[in-house]
């Protein structure tokens, strides 16, 4: 099913509240890449930001694919276990909508729930495609302190 | 240098932990509660001076590490502080009740979160 056709009862539909929300989505992603960056700047300047959030942008697509997988081969703990992971980084990085959604996925797979966990997967994939024009370039900036 | 054990399943969080506390105190890393358990219940192994234990663990989770720490008489002593992600009301007495010695919510925003409990737990004098 797709989300994108649900209609509410005032006609919208997801789609279009969605376009309605995105500039202050936008605003939101730069503000928390930024903030999530200066707080592993202090622990650890430039060089703990820029390892971590490399790993972050490399380890992110990997989960993703071996939560697909996991839902593919019906293995609930895979899925389980790859979203875990996606929902601590996320935090970490101040990908807020992504570690919601890495929730849901986390929650359904330890219910052994796979029904509804691939909408929930593209759905990380297009906010981790929105989030990272923000918080990777955080990985090559000069320390603000 | 007083040693640390961290338990702790995620790559980023032992990345973070260990810039914070690398220099002052040596850590070992474990990736899992199983991991953890077994190293730290191994009768050939000195025991760390304290742990950091993360809560949600995939697999065996922190509370229940701890609970095995508890019953053996070698490590029942051991400081453990329980790490927490999604801190909800009322974690703190959940956690000191199931028998953590402190506990400290993530996100981690200033080193001082951490380093006062682990501080004041390591200047504890041991139980006789």
């Amino acid at each position: 099913m797709s989300g994108d056709r649900e209609v509410t009862a005032g006609g919208e539909t997801r789609y279009d509240r969605e376009v309605a929300a995105a500039p202050a989505r936008e605003l939101d992603r730069e503000a928390q890449a930024r903030a999530a960056a200066e707080r592993l700047r202090r622990f650890g300047g430039q060089a703990l930001a820029h390892d971590m959030i490399e790993m972050f942008v490399e380890d992110t697509p990997l989960r993703i694919a071996t939560a697909r997988e996991g839902v593919v081969q019906g293995d609930a703990g895979a899925v389980e276990h790859a979203a875990h992971s996606m929902k601590g980084s996320c935090a970490q990085f101040g990908a807020t909508t992504m570690q919601r959604l890495a929730l849901e996925v986390e929650m359904l797979a330890k219910r052994r729930d796979l029904a509804d966990v691939a909408p929930l997967l593209e759905e990380l994939v297009r906010e981790f495609a929105a989030y990272r024009p923000f918080i990777e370039p955080e990985a090559r900036r000069p320390s603000q302190s | 240098m007083k040693t640390i054990a961290v338990v702790e399943d995620n790559a980023d969080n032992r990345m973070l932990l260990k810039a914070i506390l690398t220099g002052t105190y040596e850590l070992r890393e474990y990736a899992s509660g199983h991991h953890a358990l077994a190293a730290l219940t191994a009768p050939d192994r000195s025991l760390p001076d304290l742990v950091l234990m993360d809560i949600s663990l995939v697999g065996m989770d922190g509370v229940e590490v701890l609970r095995r720490l508890r019953a053996d008489p070698r490590t029942r002593a051991l400081p453990v502080i329980a790490l927490t992600a999604n801190a909800m009301h009322g974690d703190r007495e959940r956690y000191l009740a199931a028998g953590f010695d402190d506990y400290v919510p993530k996100p981690i925003d200033e080193e001082e979160q951490l380093l006062e409990p682990v501080e004041r737990l390591l200047a504890r004098r041991p139980p006789a």
